[in-house]
């Protein structure tokens, strides 16, 4: 019998599927089970607490080798990625200058490419990391921790707000706000947003806020 | 050559007696009030979705000021852009702010009061923001402009040349706008001494020589030294455009710090004189400066703000979708510090929020130092570790860091302030309480030495890199050779 797991804050499908024991994310996002999971958020990898994934039943698969000869199998399993493109205040990418990019404890120099793209394979089951850039040259200045699959999807609310935050254009904690103030700080940024983008101004993420907050922050 | 303030309308705390203007710097740049820091900057989790396609995630800069200096009414003549002596304090504040924060690049924002109508105000605000640009940067041709092209009430005239020839110790009588005989008397003399043709008259010329020594005598840092700033360096916008667009700009009365209830307005209405509206108002006249991070920059044809010049058009669309209602007069009197919510335009909001300038330091948001202390690497914490800040000369907090070395202390004016933790130096932030905890690494604090370090673990062969047909080769020879 199928288990059905409820996401948590922080956890994407390859993460869920990886603890499952399923190298491969495909298997969990294309089981027909899971065809109204996929049809709701799109995105395996912008999952919301609360969502319900079905673990289909690992199938145990049987080959037969002769023994005491050496076998090899591949793993067919995508690559999760962690990409980035880190842009200054005016919007410029932030091209070819060195960051401190943590992962899951590792520690590593990059090198942002020609259009401000940091780009790294990390493990399916990595969780939080940090980056830090600082050039008073451009300038820009991050020292940021990372939640690895931490984005709600573009229609939730603590959704929009990570991605206006992470736009630069400071909506508040990631939370539902907690008083006037908080919400009133969620709209302004919004507003903002919808002003620099030519959309209708009324601090309210509607469907195309929301497509063109997608569209503006990648994902 | 002596400089007076003159210090006949003031209260006393806006009296400048030159030891008492230190002292009340140091506490106008800490606590806010008429000239201050912003609270330090935090960063707040980056949540991201990881990319199995063609996704990504972006990461932008936000563009916030890190400091104000406001310019209250009372820093210009009566209803006028015309920069008066008691301008002095505020320029001492810039010079202190800038030294605090060396490369910080300013713009210029002038409100209105909400008398007379949006477009008069637009000009008016904008003359003001000019007069202050001009004087730091020393453009005496801005002060021209605005000398010998007066707008409505605003008009330099002759009371701006007698009250300057006063700052200069050049004269000594009313400055009540005639151009009488002492007046001749005062400018013969300060012609005499720039070198120019003496013929009593404050024609183009003298006017040129005046203002520019008058601005040296305003525009100093607390040695009493005259600055000034580059336009092509020191401003959001470098000067790139000639009508100050980035650097400069006047609100109108977009963005009241005031807004008197409908009843008040209608008593105002109702009496002739004028002049207890004109007090009440003048809070709202007022001139501020915000200063950038160093590096900042805006080009002009991308700034929302118009001209200083220019009309209102392009000020509505930046404006919240009530913004209109935001400025209103209603039910009750209202105030920004406390309600936040009289600015109509939403992106001066965005900037002002924060300023203890503008908001008013019990309304800043609330801060707190919320640390995990970290070794010198970043990779230890300093777990039960006794630690001690100085927040000022009388408030001095002190504890001991838990074991994941964490410490937390409430209620923290914003800014940044000295740990000291086992021989050891650091700066610390006070940070919004929203914020979550960082991380503090500790420079200098080293938990191993070189001969702490016991040495590398014999991993034996890392089965990904080998090649497993030579490997098992060698395990076999391994074998058979011990066998």
């Amino acid at each position: 019998m199928p288990t059905v797991h409820t996401v948590e804050q922080g956890e994407h499908l390859p993460a869920i599927a990886a603890r499952y024991g399923f190298a491969n994310y495909l298997h969990l996002w294309e089981d027909p089970a899971n065809a109204e999971l996929k049809e709701l958020r799109k995105n395996p990898n912008v999952l919301y607490a609360g969502d319900h994934v079905t673990i289909p039943d690992i199938e145990v698969k049987s080959v037969s080798c002769s023994s005491g000869a050496l076998h090899r199998f591949r793993v067919s399993a995508p690559g999760v990625l962690l990409r980035l493109i880190v842009r200054d205040a005016s919007g410029e990418p932030v091209a070819n200058t060195d960051c401190d990019l943590e992962v899951d404890g590792r520690r590593e120099r990059v090198t942002t490419d020609g259009e401000g793209r940091i780009e790294r394979e990390i493990p399916s089951t990595a969780r939080e990391g940090h980056l830090k850039i600082k050039n008073d040259e451009i300038p820009i200045e991050i020292d940021m921790h990372i939640g690895i699959g931490h984005l709600d999807p573009v229609d939730t609310v603590t959704g929009q707000i990570a991605r206006l935050n992470n736009l630069g254009y400071d909506a508040g904690p990631v939370e539902v706000p907690a008083d006037e103030e908080e919400a009133a700080r969620n709209r302004s940024a919004a507003e903002e947003f919808q002003c620099d983008q030519g959309l209708k101004v009324d601090g309210v993420c509607g469907p195309k806020t929301q497509d063109k907050l997608k569209e503006a922050h990648g994902c | 050559m002596a400089v007076s303030d003159d210090a006949s309308q003031e209260s006393p705390d806006e009296a400048s007696a030159d030891e008492s203007d230190t002292a009340e710097l140091d506490e106008q740049v800490k606590l806010g009030g008429e000239a201050a820091l912003h609270p330090a900057k935090d960063f707040f989790m980056l949540a991201v979705g990881p990319a199995t396609a063609d996704e990504f995630n972006t990461v932008q800069q936000d563009l916030k000021p890190l400091a104000c200096v406001l310019l209250k009414d009372s820093r210009f003549e009566f209803d006028s852009s015309f920069v008066s002596p008691r301008t002095r304090t505020q320029m001492k504040a810039l010079a202190r702010l800038r030294a605090e924060r060396p490369g910080a690049v300013l713009s210029l924002f002038g409100h209105a009061d909400p008398v007379g109508d949006d477009e008069y105000n637009k000009k008016l605000s904008g003359r003001r923001a000019q007069a202050i640009y001009a004087l730091i940067v020393r453009r005496t041709d801005l002060w021209e402009d605005l000398f010998s092209n007066p707008a409505g009430g605003d008009d330099w005239g002759t009371d701006a040349i007698q009250i300057m020839l006063q700052s200069l110790g050049f004269f000594e009588g009313e400055a009540e706008g005639n151009l009488d005989a002492e007046t001749r008397e005062a400018v013969k003399q300060f012609q005499a001494e720039q070198g120019l043709a003496v013929d009593g008259q404050p024609g183009k010329q003298t006017r040129k020589a005046l203002f520019k020594a008058y601005m040296d005598a305003i525009c100093v840092d607390q040695k009493d030294q005259p600055f000034e700033l580059d336009p092509a360096a020191d401003f959001l916008a470098r000067g790139e455009d000639k009508d100050g667009k980035g650097d400069y700009q006047g609100c109108s009365e977009f963005n009241p710090v005031l807004v008197f209830s409908q009843a008040e307005n209608e008593a105002f209405k109702k009496d002739k004189d004028k002049t207890a509206r004109n007090e009440a108002n003048r809070p709202n006249r007022r001139v501020m400066i915000f200063l950038f991070p160093k590096g900042a920059r805006v080009i002009p044809g991308k700034w929302p703000c118009p001209r200083a010049k220019e009309g209102t058009a392009d000020c509505r669309k930046r404006f919240y979708s009530d913004g209109d209602q935001r400025r209103a007069f209603g039910p009750e009197r209202r105030e920004y510090r406390l309600t936040r919510d009289t600015f109509a335009c939403r992106f001066y909001d965005r900037f002002a929020r924060v300023s203890p300038c503008e908001a008013g330091v019990e309304a800043a948001p609330r801060c707190h130092i919320s640390l995990i202390l970290l070794s010198n690497s970043g990779c230890m914490p300093l777990a039960e570790r006794p630690y001690k800040i100085t927040i000022s000369d009388d408030r001095v907090l002190e504890g001991t860091t838990d074991k994941e070395g964490f410490l937390q202390h409430d209620d923290v004016p914003p800014g940044h302030y000295t740990l000291e933790i086992e021989e050891h130096t650091t700066s610390v932030p006070a940070i919004p309480v929203f914020r979550t905890r960082r991380e503090h690494q500790v420079p200098g604090f080293l938990l191993f030495t070189e001969d702490d370090v016991p040495p590398a673990a014999d991993e034996g062969p890392n089965p990904l890199e080998e090649d497993p047909m030579v490997a098992m080769q060698e395990r076999e020879n391994d074998a058979s050779a011990t066998a």
